[in-house]
């Protein structure tokens, strides 16, 4: 522990060289713009990113620019939740609870500094988490058998399904990145799959390609076709402040929602959308005043607030120790690593301890820059709300085309990015979401590879899967997770059918 | 006021979204056939190219005949989730009642589509300088409905990023007219 810390501080002196402090600022404005404009996500951002950052070089830079975007993000979620009632991001959706209800009644300074110092105590708990985690889970994970590592990366994959609230439209994600990231040659038999003839794609569909066309392209063209006539006109923000009975109500929440969100950042499929969730109901039931809950109460800001940004912390620990990433951002954060080379999993942290270091110094660095961009200097970020859409969406479009043609210089690139486009829009309109298929273009080739490999150690034996009890758990749960939906539909109805016969009956 | 829909819109709305998740059953059937039709390994391998692909061909086709079967016994009883009502003027994206975004405006959607298929076509002919202020100054003065704001904007825009690539010894296409960088 005591290495771990030293580790750490080292990774902080590696984080604060100017590159680094440049890149962590970069990634924190530009994620504190998406975070503010709705309809923007930082999953897009990084999206269109992702080929900028490789013709950079530096992998340590890279996470450092996606990990101030992904936390920026978060920090500014809620600052349209509490202005205008309006989430940036569904991050953001339980602050216009009780943020928008604190404007209402003139304290929008209040929840504004509030919801900045709730993010920064929740991912400065989250990141200092990683330290004391970290260490453990890597460990146990060399270990691992590859059937072991397949049962885990089943059940990342399974918990995805979650994402959406239907199993069906989760699945289907799902299924369809696992088979985009099939195109490409057979690892394993060296055979090409679904290339039907086109050179560009024996080598696979470049990861960057996918973010930017499933995401980048299908966003813009649906911000553009819902742009709206006239653009809010957010609240008076009014001065920073928070009263002493203020402070003392929004500590408790902090520290819990802080550990509540890390915990559930941890777990695969979870985001930090769900930890506020959970968050708000817990800080509800433990209120002295359960009553103010809706009408402004800063506890329902507080842990929320908290619990997103600590949310975001954790998922970094799946990705930082096992290199199974359980969110679409922290997927592309694993595509960027791999493009570079780097060897992503367990021996990452024995390997390249100055990357994974480096790259928890460089989320303290942001964590920080994030506070002083998103207290005092909050009002600048509102006024972004004014520049019209009809340029900001073309740009965006501009930018990822661009970084596409940086990946191969050939127009079939740009072409295969505008199918994807396509694609991506053609789910989103009838209702499947697309961060399942994101995991599944990434770890597709990782869950099959483990497959492989487990079945090459027992020669052909299925078996295999259920020789640990690691593995066993691990199917078992992933089997439970994609059962789960349906058997609550059939036992919900079952209880209800008995319930109306009782009633029925007593009538 | 009554804001329920009208039965008639209720089943309209069904029925669409049937066609749309049968075009999606389709793909997924075609996708499991491709998957089964991949050849034996060519060379000695513990694990067939087709085996895996074949798996997740019949999870993908379950996953798209689940949703049809939900669209259908939906209809089928005719009590539907309404679609909500759209709102008028609001930036945000509005999702229907099974989490499908909502387009309130398909003129726009396929404008904006054409222009980025447009966009797409014509980046290597006609070079990234030209192809980039057509499209950003055609969608400014289409959406914003100023053109010589948009037209500046674009031109600027255009420049810039261009400088900014080359900064990273990204070297964009030249076509009709190169940067000056």
């Amino acid at each position: 522990m005591i290495n771990d810390l030293g580790e750490l501080i080292s990774g902080l002196g590696s984080a604060i060289q100017p590159e680094y402090l440049l890149y962590a600022l970069v990634g924190a404005a530009l994620g504190t713009i998406v975070g503010v404009l709705p309809g923007l996500g930082p999953t897009m951002t990084m999206a269109m990113l992702l080929p900028i950052t490789f013709s950079l070089g530096d992998p340590l830079g890279a996470i450092i620019l996606f990990g101030g975007i992904f936390y920026g993000s978060m920090y500014a979620g809620s600052i349209t939740s509490i202005l205008l009632g309006l989430p940036g991001e569904s991050s953001g959706i339980v602050s216009v609870f009780d943020g928008y209800q604190m404007t209402r009644r003139g304290r929008a300074g209040a929840a504004l500094l509030s919801n900045g110092v709730g993010s920064f105590i929740g991912g400065l708990i989250a990141t200092v988490a990683i330290v004391f985690v970290a260490r453990p889970i890597v460990d146990l994970a060399v270990q691992l058998s590859p059937a072991d590592y397949f049962a885990l990366i089943a059940f990342a994959l399974a918990t995805t399904t979650l994402m959406g609230d239907r199993l069906w439209p989760g699945l289907f994600s799902l299924t369809v990145g696992l088979a985009i990231g099939m195109v490409g040659t057979h690892a394993i038999s060296g055979d090409e799959r679904f290339v039907f003839g086109v050179a560009e794609l024996r080598s696979g569909i470049d990861l960057s390609l996918i973010a930017i066309g499933l995401y980048a392209v299908s966003e813009v063209a649906l911000n553009l076709a819902n742009l709206g006539s006239t653009p809010p006109t957010p609240a008076v923000i009014g001065k920073l402040y928070m009263t002493r009975r203020e402070w003392r109500r929004s500590l408790p929440p902090y520290l819990r929602g802080s550990v509540l969100g890390f915990v559930v950042g941890v777990l695969p499929g979870m985001s930090g959308t769900v930890a506020t969730f959970l968050s708000y109901n817990m800080e509800r039931k433990l209120a002295k005043h359960p009553e103010e809950f809706g009408k402004g109460s800063i506890e329902g800001l507080a842990g929320p607030s908290a619990a997103d940004n600590a949310g975001s912390g954790g998922s970094f620990v799946p990705l930082l120790t096992l290199g199974i990433p359980g969110t679409a951002a922290t997927a592309l954060m694993l595509g960027a690593l791999q493009g570079f080379g780097v060897q992503t999993g367990p021996l990452m942290l024995q390997n390249n301890p100055e990357l994974v270091w480096g790259v928890i110094g460089g989320l303290l660095v942001a964590n920080f820059m994030l506070l002083v961009l998103n207290v005092p200097l909050v009002g600048i970020w509102v006024k972004l709300l004014k520049v019209p859409g009809a340029l900001l969406y073309p740009l965006i479009i501009v930018i990822s085309m661009v970084g596409a043609y940086s990946i191969g210089r050939t127009s079939v690139l740009l072409f295969v990015v505008l199918i994807l486009g396509l694609v991506g829009l053609a789910l989103r309109l009838v209702g499947i979401p697309l961060a399942p298929a994101v995991l599944g273009i990434v770890l597709g080739p990782l869950l099959e590879e483990e497959w492989a490999r487990a079945l090459v150690i027992s020669r052909g034996d299925y078996g295999v899967f259920l020789s640990t009890p690691l593995s066993v758990i691990a199917l078992s749960l992933a089997a439970l997770v994609l059962v789960w939906p349906l058997a609550r539909r059939v036992v919900v109805g079952a209880i209800e059918r008995r319930r109306e016969a009782l009633a029925g009956s007593r009538s | 006021m009554n804001d329920a829909p009208h039965p008639d819109a209720r089943r309209s709305y069904l029925r669409k979204r049937i066609a749309a998740l049968g075009g999606v059953w389709v793909v997924a059937a075609l996708f499991l056939w491709q998957a089964v039709a991949l050849p034996p390994p060519s060379r000695p391998a513990p694990v067939s190219p087709g085996t895996f692909p074949t798996i997740v061909g019949v999870a993908m086709l379950l996953a798209a005949t689940g949703m049809l079967a939900g669209a259908l016994w939906e209809y089928l009883k005719a009590s539907p989730p309404a679609p909500p009502p759209l709102p008028a003027d609001e930036e945000v994206v509005t999702s229907g009642p099974h989490g499908e975004e909502i387009v309130h405006s398909w003129p726009r959607l396929g404008i904006a589509l054409g222009a980025t298929a447009a966009y797409v076509a014509l980046f290597f002919p006609l070079g990234y300088l030209v192809s980039t202020v057509l499209f950003l100054g055609g969608m400014g003065a289409y959406f914003w409905r100023r053109p010589v704001g948009a037209a500046v904007f674009a031109v600027a825009l255009t420049v810039g990023i261009g400088w900014l690539f080359s900064l990273l010894g990204i070297y964009l296409p030249a076509g009709l007219v190169a940067l000056p960088f």
